[in-house]
């Protein structure tokens, strides 16, 4: 819905993201406040804003796949690994340098995740997880067990990227340049909804025989879900592993697979601004916890730190559980209510 | 026409719906004008208010602070616990008895990160912005996670993480505290080899399988010791690698036992090598060592570190006596052996009114954190003595405290050095040979110390004659 007292007089302003002034204002604010945080926060909050940009193209390439077009994915954390190790191994190997490696890294996790998404043609639901599932394993079994090509069991190491002599080697620089790809991601994720296949994909989800009568080719359509939602991946894990500077077997988990699709419920499935609140409140709440527990241990020291620690757990599948039975349309939906409320403010109907 | 003031002031703030449009874009408009504002004011008043980086102090410091990464929720859950015990402890007791170093506390900064490498790098930032001196992690995982990190920042990392390529080629940033592979897994081969196995009597040379988790720490041995099997003619009959955490290894456990194998070596981890030993008790494997070494289809289970952990062993407390595995580490009743096992027995029955009391608290990886913390506090000290508080930073721990560190005096271990060769990064490198007692709920040595020769710490080794299932990267 549109502001009381905002029309559309033009196609474009139809289809324009940011409409009004105020918007704008909102957005120009928004951006200048989130490059200027290096001035005011610590290294720890930018390694948490980091975290959180990577974690965000994550969930995005997800949330294409099962918030719009509704193929469940179990194995998100094994694709990041794939960019990850495409870009480790790439520059590792053959010296390649880190800028040529990104288009790589997406690629070849789009193209894995393509293979992993063919039973998606022929299973749906409970039993498309399942297979995404096996897809985590496989995937994490190849990393342990591709010798020289990943390292096996000690990984890989890559080097900072750089452009000329300026080295993103610390963590304000690395701030910037993930900043970026971020934005350009949630951009092009935006924009993507928007299109004929964004449509197709929802068409796909709501129903998908209804899809198929309407002309729409849902192999091709779920198989570009998976083929999206990977080369997301193969970015995140792009910025994931030279962020870090090591590629290793451990640091792909599948319980960052099953955070992420909890986290884009709460975060609200099915929109761009409900992948955004997932991403951020899903590294908000374990970074609380995280800093809580010890807290907690020494508060109380009779307690075990280990039960303490376990609360972290309890604490973030119950906000899962909440919201899933409480506000199954996320932190985005009460967003939404929040700015509804504003834009008919003048008006009691 | 009204000003901006007027019209604001011309709000009715009590009844929002006789709000004109105009009023409305009013509000926007100041409600704009404040979030810029607030935006350039803001940094320019963090700047101002923001303390200036401190010199160096001139004289002690309020506290030395040290960052831990550890895992209480996450797979290494069940031996983590009483490895932060020990090394929290250790710091407690030093401050207590000795009033910190130099006088200065130690204060423990730690925070459970699981595997998972995001929150490690962020809670190693959230350490570093602490100033913190020296990092240490609990796992090979953690360790890789911020080690490229605290290269840059040059922070020395003081690691439980067994993982031999941390170590080799040696860094100046990654240290063991205590054993590395393959000293802790060749140790037990060696003892059976030389001093259980009678060549002569026995008329063959004997035969091993291994039963090893897919993952890094329970992997690492293996190349260590098919080398050494190949270099003293023993043969190897198979190597099952199994996903964590399998529950059943009756399938392994079979096919090893009809390859022929005489020992079974159990390269797991926590409570799943508990579960195996029942498995090969039930499936009537086991015997006491001189009747199983003398019947064909019973096996000796040896036991990796990880493995020959007391929860594994309560988990199996029938299986346990036929098991044999190795242990770095004095014993609680060790104590006219090891001086520092008698401080630390001391200490616990001062804070805790005991030693031990529970399966959470396992005497080896509570040695393991004690004595984490001793090489940290014991490098502190030694660079504090070269290059005094005024100059002490990561840097110097590294150069002037843990380059060629020798620990002589109450240890928990044999003896503690980073100086006993060339890039010497393992802290100990004695392991004796040990059973399981029931009796005390500890590993019982039944042998002297070792030291595995290092041409035995290879990353990587293809057995001469192929076997099923060897592990080849």
């Amino acid at each position: 819905m549109l502001p009381a007292g905002t029309f559309n007089m033009s196609y474009e302003q139809d289809m324009a993201i940011i409409r009004t002034r105020f918007q704008w204002g909102a957005f120009i604010t928004f951006l200048i406040a989130l490059f200027a945080l290096p001035l005011y926060v610590s290294d720890h909050w930018l390694t948490l804003a980091n975290t959180i940009g990577y974690t965000l193209v994550a969930m995005l390439g997800l949330n294409i796949l099962t918030g719009y077009c509704g193929q469940i994915s179990i194995g998100q954390a094994a694709f990041v690994g794939v960019g990850a190790y495409t870009a480790a191994a790439l520059g590792h190997h053959l010296g390649w340098s880190a800028w040529a490696t990104l288009p790589f890294s997406a690629i070849t996790a789009g193209f894995i995740g393509l293979i992993f998404g063919l039973p998606a043609l022929r299973v749906k639901g409970f039993y498309l997880a399942m297979t995404t599932l096996g897809a985590q394993f496989m995937i994490l079994y190849a990393f342990n067990h591709g010798g020289k090509l990943t390292g096996g069991i000690t990984g890989l190491g890559v080097d900072r990227p750089a452009i000329g002599g300026f080295v993103f080697d610390s963590e304000e620089k690395f701030f910037y340049l993930i900043m970026i790809i971020t934005i350009v991601m949630v951009f092009f994720a935006k924009n993507l909804v928007r299109t004929r296949t964004g449509r197709a994909f929802v068409a796909v989800r709501d129903n998908d025989l209804a899809a198929e009568v309407l002309g729409i080719n849902l192999s091709y359509y779920k198989l570009l879900a998976f083929f999206i939602c990977c080369v997301f991946a193969g970015v995140a894990g792009w910025l994931k592993i030279y962020h870090i500077g090591s590629a290793f077997p451990d640091h792909y988990p599948l319980m960052d697979s099953i955070w992420w699709l909890g986290f884009l419920i709460v975060g609200g499935l099915g929109s761009i601004t409900g992948a955004i609140f997932g991403a951020v409140s899903y590294v908000m709440l374990l970074e609380w916890i995280t800093i809580l527990s010890p807290m907690l241990g020494n508060w109380f020291p009779g307690v075990s730190h280990q039960i303490f620690a376990a609360l972290g757990l309890l604490i973030t599948g119950l906000v899962i559980a909440v919201f899933i039975v409480f506000e199954p349309r996320g932190i985005h939906h009460r967003w939404e209510l929040f700015k509804l409320y504003y834009r008919l403010l003048p008006f009691s109907y | 026409m009204k000003s901006y003031r007027e019209r604001f002031l011309s709000l009715n703030f009590y009844n929002l719906k006789e709000i004109t449009m105009t009023q409305r874009k009013v509000i926007r408009a100041a409600l704009l004008g404040f979030l810029a504002v607030s935006l350039l004011v803001t940094p320019l008043l963090a700047a101002c208010t923001q303390e200036a980086p401190s010199a160096p102090a001139a004289g002690k410091p309020d506290s030395v602070k040290v960052g831990r990464l550890t895992d209480l929720t996450g797979p290494y859950a069940s031996i983590s616990p009483p490895i932060l015990a020990g090394f929290k402890d250790y710091a407690e007791m030093l401050n207590k008895k000795e009033g910190g170093i130099d006088g200065v506390p130690v204060e423990v900064l730690w925070a459970d990160v699981k595997q998972d490498a995001s929150l490690a790098v962020s809670a190693y930032k959230r350490f570093k912005d602490q100033n913190v001196l020296v990092m240490s992690a609990v796992s090979s995982g953690l360790t890789f996670a911020i080690k490229k990190l605290a290269e840059e920042d040059r922070i020395p990392i003081v690691t439980q993480a067994m993982n031999m390529s941390l170590y080799s080629p040696p860094s100046d940033i990654v240290w063991a505290n205590n054993v590395a592979n393959p000293g802790e897994t060749l140790t037990q081969i060696i003892w059976f080899d030389t001093q259980v196995w009678d060549r002569a009597k026995m008329g063959r040379a004997w035969k091993i399988g291994f039963l090893a988790w897919d993952i890094a720490y329970t992997k690492g041995g293996l190349p260590g010791m098919y080398k050494y099997a190949d270099e003293n003619g023993i043969e190897m009959v198979g190597t099952e690698i199994v996903p964590p955490p399998t529950l059943d290894y009756t399938t392994q456990l079979k096919r090893l036992v009809d390859a022929g194998a005489d020992v079974i070596f159990v390269s797991l981890c926590a409570s799943s090598s508990g579960i195996a030993l029942k498995q090969m008790l039930e499936l009537g494997m086991l015997a006491p060592l001189e009747e199983a070494i003398a019947t064909p289809g019973k096996i000796v289970p040896l036991l990796n570190d990880c493995a020959f952990y007391i929860a594994s062993m309560q988990a199996a407390p029938d299986a346990a006596k036929f098991a044999y595995g190795e242990t770095p580490w004095g014993a609680w009743h060790e104590m006219d052996k090891f001086d520092g096992i008698r401080q630390r027995n001391d200490w616990m029955i001062e804070k805790y009114g005991h030693i031990w009391h529970s399966v959470e608290e396992d005497e080896g990886s509570y040695n393991s954190g004690w004595n984490c913390m001793k090489v940290i506090a014991a490098a502190i000290e030694r660079a504090v003595g070269n290059v005094g508080w005024a100059n002490l930073d990561g840097e110097a721990i590294i150069q002037k405290g843990l380059m060629g560190l020798k620990i002589t005096e109450n240890l928990v271990s044999g003896d503690l050095s980073f100086a006993d060769y060339e890039g010497d990064r393992i802290g100990v490198e004695l392991v004796r040979p040990a059973a399981w007692d029931a009796a005390r709920t500890t590993r019982l040595p039944i042998g002297d110390f070792m030291r595995v020769d290092r041409k035995y710490y290879v990353p990587s080794y293809t057995p001469k004659k192929p076997h099923p299932g060897m592990y080849v990267e």
